[in-house]
């Protein structure tokens, strides 16, 4: 047996936590035990949701939020309502779509990926690029999110269609963002229109204003040429969606078992999320 | 295969672990406050301790260092101690607990008392934290000794509280009244900047003791009770914290 830790790290000023506007805001640590005054180090720490590997549920944003981010959710569970039949050793297909810098996943390729899977019902789902690791997250700082692949809008509606189908529940991946830097950034952090220095993440002053110029309901001001998003296409199909994993390349079998350990948040949607490979 | 439960819910509401000034307050902050996401602290909840959070200790492993063997499908026995309310666990009892046990080398021990079956968790006040049960440091240099003999450097427990802080915390902080919150809250911020290196070590003599043996510690595990066997796989999940020295963690036992 062979154990493979596909957990982002965490660490104050990781780059994920720095690139867009609002949903995933910067990582930040407060000492307040000292070794060298106290002997003794306490920290208190400043996470977002969506720190290092998160796990979110269709109701990410409970319990502050009267209802599921998308009416007609395949599961309606909250973070201490997931079984934890759903979470410990669950069997899992590696859906192989490579990738390098930047690249769309479409739907022909997660098409071509199940094709070529050993895809069981019920399994969970781990879509691989084999693009994120710890060491690129450590050295591409800022630029990691921005340089990793994503996911087009088919490919999400594509890949919901096949998870329902095949009655999965969780999809994980190794792309820092599940919808595109582009479009994600758009107006904030990528393309002509980024603002220049690039803003602090929430609560800063930029950061504000876009949420007021934000249309109702949609993640970003992009237009339409820039993408339509999907997110809300996949998660009513999902348990959660996990996105920002690393080292999955270390994997070597086409099936694992996974270990996925969020946050016990009485009533919460999302979390930093625990995610172990087990190899037979 | 059948699948325990045993962290302490982080509960947006409260949590019965901010008693303390060293302790620091779980906070769940809707999308469009300022503090969006979540603030915790080392010890929140159900969480892991690793001897490198003693300055004697700094150069030993950090949280991103520790191998997943060390935590995730870990061999484990289950050793037994009931114990009431305010109880103190003696040397001798520890012995007679780990005889009766099935401890191999190589294993994680949970210890488990009962208190945290009894749902004082969830109840309002500091009953939970103040009125656990404890180690005497007798008790913990026992077990500290023989996990080592066993080459074992995971302990978990269901008490509230690794180190009985009966010298300085507990006498100086619970005496004033209303009891100040705790940290970032002035008070606690004024107790901590006079709280000395040595007043640490008295109070944390008993953590000191695991640690000083290379035990890593997981307290407030809940529903420990429902737990038949006397050995189980334990799966222990706490934040991947860069150079972190504790995190809290979610922790499930593995029967079957």
């Amino acid at each position: 047996m062979r154990l493979i830790d596909l957990s982002m790290p965490i660490w104050e000023g990781a780059g994920y936590g720095e690139i867009l506007a609002m949903p995933n805001t910067p990582v930040r640590f407060v000492e307040y035990m000292l070794y060298d005054k106290h002997g003794i180090r306490l920290t208190q720490l400043k996470l977002d949701d969506e720190t290092g590997s998160p796990f979110m549920t269709i109701h990410q944003g409970a319990p502050y939020r009267s209802g599921p981010m998308r009416p007609g959710g395949r599961f309606d569970w909250k973070l201490d309502e997931i079984p934890l039949e759903r979470l410990i050793l669950r069997p899992t297909v590696v859906l192989d779509v490579p990738g390098e810098d930047e690249h769309v996943i479409t739907a022909e390729e997660i098409d071509a990926a199940v094709e070529r899977a050993d895809y069981r019902d019920g399994d969970e789902v781990l879509v691989r690029t084999g693009w994120g690791t710890t060491e690129k997250a450590y050295e591409l700082g800022a630029d990691y999110c921005l340089r990793s692949p994503s996911w087009s809008y088919e490919a999400c509606v594509r890949m919901g269609e096949i998870m329902e189908a095949r009655h999965s529940g969780v999809v994980m991946t190794d792309c820092g963002l599940i919808m595109t830097p582009a479009y994600q950034g758009y107006g904030w952090s990528v393309g002509a229109e980024r603002l220049i220095p690039r803003p602090k993440p929430w609560p800063s002053a930029e950061a504000r204003e876009r949420l007021m110029d934000l249309p109702p309901n949609t993640f970003s001001p992009a237009p339409p040429s820039v993408g339509r998003g999907g997110y809300g296409e996949l998660i009513v199909k999902t348990i959660a969606i996990c996105k920002c994993l690393v080292n999955a390349n270390q994997i070597t079998a086409p099936r694992v078992r996974m270990i996925i350990l969020p946050l016990l948040i009485q009533q919460g949607g999302a979390s930093p999320c625990r995610f172990i490979a087990v190899e037979e | 295969m059948h699948l325990h439960e045993l962290t302490l819910p982080l509960d947006y509401e409260y949590m019965p672990d901010e008693v303390f000034p060293t302790a620091t307050p779980f906070v769940l902050a809707p999308r469009e406050h300022p503090d969006k996401g979540i603030i915790l602290g080392t010890e929140t909840g159900t969480c892991l301790t690793l001897p490198s959070q003693f300055e004697e200790l700094r150069k030993t492993m950090r949280l991103h260092e520790v191998p997943p063997e060390k935590l995730v499908l870990r061999e484990t026995a289950v050793v037994s101690l009931p114990k009431e309310a305010g109880d103190e666990i003696a040397a001798a009892e520890v012995e007679r607990a780990l005889g009766a046990a099935d401890v191999r080398n190589g294993d994680a021990v949970l210890l488990r008392t009962g208190w945290g079956d009894r749902g004082e968790q969830a109840r309002p006040g500091t009953g939970y934290l103040l009125r656990t049960p404890r180690f005497s440091l007798q008790a913990a240099e026992r077990l500290a000794a023989a996990m080592r003999e066993r080459d074992s450097d995971l302990l978990l427990t269901d008490l509230a509280l690794i180190a009985w802080p009966d010298k300085h915390l507990l006498p100086e902080c619970l005496s004033l009244h209303p009891r100040p919150r705790p940290w970032p809250s002035p008070e606690a911020a004024m107790y901590l900047h006079l709280y000395s290196r040595e007043k640490m070590e008295q109070d944390f003599a008993v953590a000191l003791a695991f640690a000083r043996a290379g035990v890593m510690t997981v307290k407030r595990l809940v529903n420990c009770g429902p737990i038949q066997s006397r050995r189980v796989r334990i799966v222990v999940g706490p934040l991947h914290l860069v150079r972190g020295v504790g995190s809290t963690c979610r922790v499930v036992a593995i029967e079957g």
